[in-house]
């Protein structure tokens, strides 16, 4: 995937299911993976009875990691110069993600074609749970 | 403030973040693979660098240490049967108000195995909000810079966390 080259216009859009049914195993692998131990994210009492949340839900970056795999499909693999977002919801168990990226600016300079990215990651019911940003180096 | 701390980047803990989300990419993990790509090898996944938690000696989410606060003892009670301890020691934010905010990586170079980075944060902006849905908030920007051997920086993460006033969400 890393020596795919892209052909890019502003306004482009991909979008992609960056996962389907999230189960709380993966959600706990991810806490492991990340060192993000924070209760609310695996431990169920902790999340309902202590904090009076519905269920444990996931880290958010678990979810910008997952919403990354849409920019590093698309564009290959060591590109990315910026990446950034806002965690807006929640996402729980059994969430289904689709990340939508929207290209909005290509400059060219010196060292290649900087990419600059909209991206928006959507639940199965259509509420946004992170939106964001990122930038591409392509070469030419 | 830290003075920095040691993240030595591994192929295994590469191999497991990116297994953690659900990456099919052989670039995280297949070093034959990788080896015949432009990259020359093994390159972690955008967001890898979050997992210098497990180096950081004052990361406060490495397992439950104390849950002050007005919920502290249902909190305590409640952690009981999945085997918490309530370990000694003070400070610490309540957890069941914390959130992340917001997170930016800025990219200078892949991480790969065998870098060993040094990490080090400083806090940035904090602002108070007041929130529709989490009543008063408190953000606070964490700024951490990760460098090489030679000094070069390789990411540059901001962390912007929240404090509630009230749960969020549900």
């Amino acid at each position: 995937m890393s020596n795919t080259r892209v052909e890019l216009a502003v306004g482009d859009q991909r979008e992609a299911v960056v996962v389907e049914n999230l189960g709380r195993t993966q959600i706990v692998q991810y806490a492991g993976a990340s060192g993000d131990f924070k209760p609310i994210h695996h431990d169920e009492i902790f999340a309902t009875q202590a904090a009076g949340y519905p269920s444990i839900f996931a880290h958010g970056m678990l979810t910008m990691g997952l919403t990354g795999k849409l920019l590093t499909d698309w564009f290959g693999d060591g590109v990315l110069r910026s990446f950034g977002v806002r965690f807006v919801n929640q996402v729980w168990p059994g969430d289904t993600l689709t990340a939508r990226g929207t290209v909005t600016s290509i400059e060219a300079r010196g060292d290649g074609n900087l990419v600059a990215i909209e991206v928006v990651t959507e639940n199965q019911k259509g509420e946004v749970v992170v939106q964001g940003s990122a930038t591409a180096l392509l070469g030419r | 403030m830290t003075d920095g701390f040691r993240f030595p980047v591994d192929l295994t803990s590469i191999m497991l973040f990116a297994s953690a989300l659900g990456e099919t990419n052989r670039i995280y993990y297949d070093e034959e693979y990788a080896e015949g790509t432009s990259l020359g090898g093994v390159i972690a996944p955008p967001t890898f660098s979050i997992a210098s938690a497990h180096w950081n000696p004052n990361y406060f989410l490495r397992g439950v240490r104390r849950i002050p606060g007005p919920t502290s003892e249902s909190a305590a009670a409640a952690s009981k049967p999945s085997g918490e301890e309530k370990r000694g020691g003070g400070g610490g934010p309540n957890l069941t108000r914390v959130l992340h905010g917001e997170q930016r990586f800025e990219y200078h170079r892949p991480l790969v195995p065998g870098m060993v980075l040094t990490a080090t944060t400083r806090p940035g902006k904090s602002w108070e909000k007041q929130g529709r849905r989490g009543g008063q908030m408190r953000f606070s920007e964490v700024i951490t810079e990760y460098r090489d051997e030679a000094g070069e920086r390789i990411v540059t993460e901001t962390s912007v966390g929240i404090v509630t006033g009230q749960v969020v969400g549900g």
